[in-house]
């Protein structure tokens, strides 16, 4: 039996070599965790499809089997069962909360922020091009952007504090946790200053607030955690997104030649990384699957990035093909928890992309990709720097 | 016959307003409302039920 997690290895662009060995056993097998924990290890797309729309798979970490959970105490899970935010509880009371999130995150919310997404990346072009080459995309663009998406979606005010502490939050090893906790008295001073009736997030959230559906500190939990969810994974998706589109230089010039590519390209970006990777579920009830049955207590892993190179849904699932359409993969998962962001985590990858093919064409590597390192362990996998260059040099 | 939304179970991801346009939209509470209910099943509306992650969408 495989052990999880897996190492990853370190090219960025082939699968874990444990998940392609894990695919290999079926498209569900067991896998070993830590303190001898042993959970459903899901990879074939179909499955993993059915699982996530499954009602009778948990999302709720306190209930017994929830995979990484084994070693927790009591107490622990008591205190847990307080904060936890919506993603983290099952229907009905997940729905109140993300009720009042949607209006915000719609498509047609989103259009609206484009602009103000758009000028935010030509400023930042503009500040690559009038440095000169050579750049690192890392702190460039790919950690400040998914800030200014972020302040733009909750109508923040000073800009410049809570984007500053965005950007330590998901960069810092030391003192990002210290910006968290800053984050989370902000927006709770922020929040308590919001009449409802704005169409911000915080507004949103607060509307709720007011008509009692759901306690304030449910609402700043939401609001940190969409904080969180938001950041990291949009981060690693500009970093390796753009690092993957470099590296295959054949899918770059597609899309230099025809920049209204770039939204399928997003997509493919997306199965192509899945970054981020295996999801955590505990089965209430026994459920029947493609032969096997899953018992009631048992955890789940639910293996995005395997499911996204499933062979019998995706041909030549381990080449990056930026004119496939990939639309239907499980990056952003699926069912109810399905990522209540990603029409504004398109806009944003779709918006810088777009920028850099038709602004920096010559964009290239200044160092061999596997040079870029991964930055290993599990969750959201990511690099620390992506060194380009353009022009003559 | 025709497209419909059950918006009980939506959960506003908007999938199916990019995947049909001239279909379905959201309301202003992020759900979603069918706009042309009689539009023809073609691919664009066969995407979206799809697409869906709730199982929301049916076309009959
Ligand atoms: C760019 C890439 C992104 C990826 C790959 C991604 C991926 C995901 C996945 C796989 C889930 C489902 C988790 C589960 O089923 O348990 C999810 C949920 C979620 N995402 Fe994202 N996400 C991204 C961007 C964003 C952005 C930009 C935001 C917000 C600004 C966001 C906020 C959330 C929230 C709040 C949830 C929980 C939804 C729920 O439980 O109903 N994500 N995301
Ligand atoms: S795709 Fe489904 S869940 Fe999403 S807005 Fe449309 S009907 Fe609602």
């Amino acid at each position: 039996m495989p052990d999880f997690p897996m190492p990853r290895g370190t090219c960025p662009f082939r699968q874990h070599p444990g998940y392609a060995e894990a695919a290999a056993l079926g498209p569900l097998t067991k896998v070993s965790m830590a303190h001898g924990q042993i959970v459903w290890f899901v990879t074939g797309y179909a499955e993993t499809r059915a699982l996530f729309a499954d009602p009778r798979l948990s999302v709720d970490r306190t209930n017994p089997g929830y995979p990484g959970s084994a070693a927790a105490t009591p107490e622990q899970l008591e205190q847990l069962r307080e904060t936890q935010s919506f993603n983290q509880l099952d229907d009905p009371e997940h729905a109140a909360y993300r009720r009042l999130a949607i209006p915000s995150l719609t498509v047609r919310r989103v259009k609206s922020l484009r602009p103000a997404l758009q000028s935010a990346v030509d400023d930042i072009v503009d500040d690559l091009l009038a440095a000169g080459p050579p750049a690192d995309l890392v702190p460039a663009l790919a950690v400040p952007l998914p800030s200014i998406m972020l302040s733009l979606l909750y109508g923040i005010p000073d800009r410049q504090y809570f984007e500053q502490r965005v950007q330590q939050a998901a960069t810092d090893r030391r003192f990002g946790g210290r910006a968290l906790s800053e984050l989370s008295d902000y927006l709770d001073t922020l929040l308590r200053s919001r009449d409802g009736t704005g169409d911000d997030l915080l507004s949103g959230l607060m509307s709720g607030r007011r008509a009692d559906q759901v306690t304030q500190r449910r609402v700043l939990n939401l609001a940190l955690q969409t904080l969180v969810a938001g950041n990291e994974s949009t981060l690693s998706m500009l970093a390796m997104g753009a690092l993957s589109l470099l590296a295959h230089r054949d899918q770059w010039e597609a899309l230099v030649a025809d920049p209204g590519r770039v939204p399928a390209a997003v997509e493919e970006l997306l199965r192509y990384l899945s970054v981020a990777d295996s999801v955590p579920r505990v089965a209430l009830a026994d459920v029947e699957i493609t032969g096997e049955v899953i018992r009631a207590g048992d955890g789940v892993l639910l293996a995005t990035p395997a499911a996204n190179r499933d062979g019998n849904t995706f041909a030549n699932p381990d080449e990056l093909e930026v004119e496939r359409s990939a639309r239907h993969h499980v990056a952003f998962g699926y069912g109810v928890h399905q990522c209540v962001g990603q029409n504004l985590a398109r806009a944003t990858l779709e918006i810088a992309f777009g920028a850099l093919v038709t602004r920096i064409p010559d964009l290239r590597l200044a160092v061999p990709a596997d040079e870029v390192l991964i930055d290993g362990g599990v969750g959201v996998h990511r690099i620390t720097r992506l060194p380009v260059t353009w022009g003559g040099r | 016959m025709g497209v419909s939304a059950n918006r009980e179970v939506c959960v506003g991801a908007g999938q199916c307003v990019l995947a049909a346009p001239e279909v379905f939209d959201q309301d202003d509470d992020g759900l979603v409302v069918v706009t042309a209910p009689d539009h023809p099943d073609d691919a664009a509306v066969r995407d979206a039920v799809h697409l869906c992650p709730a199982g929301a969408i049916s076309h009959a």
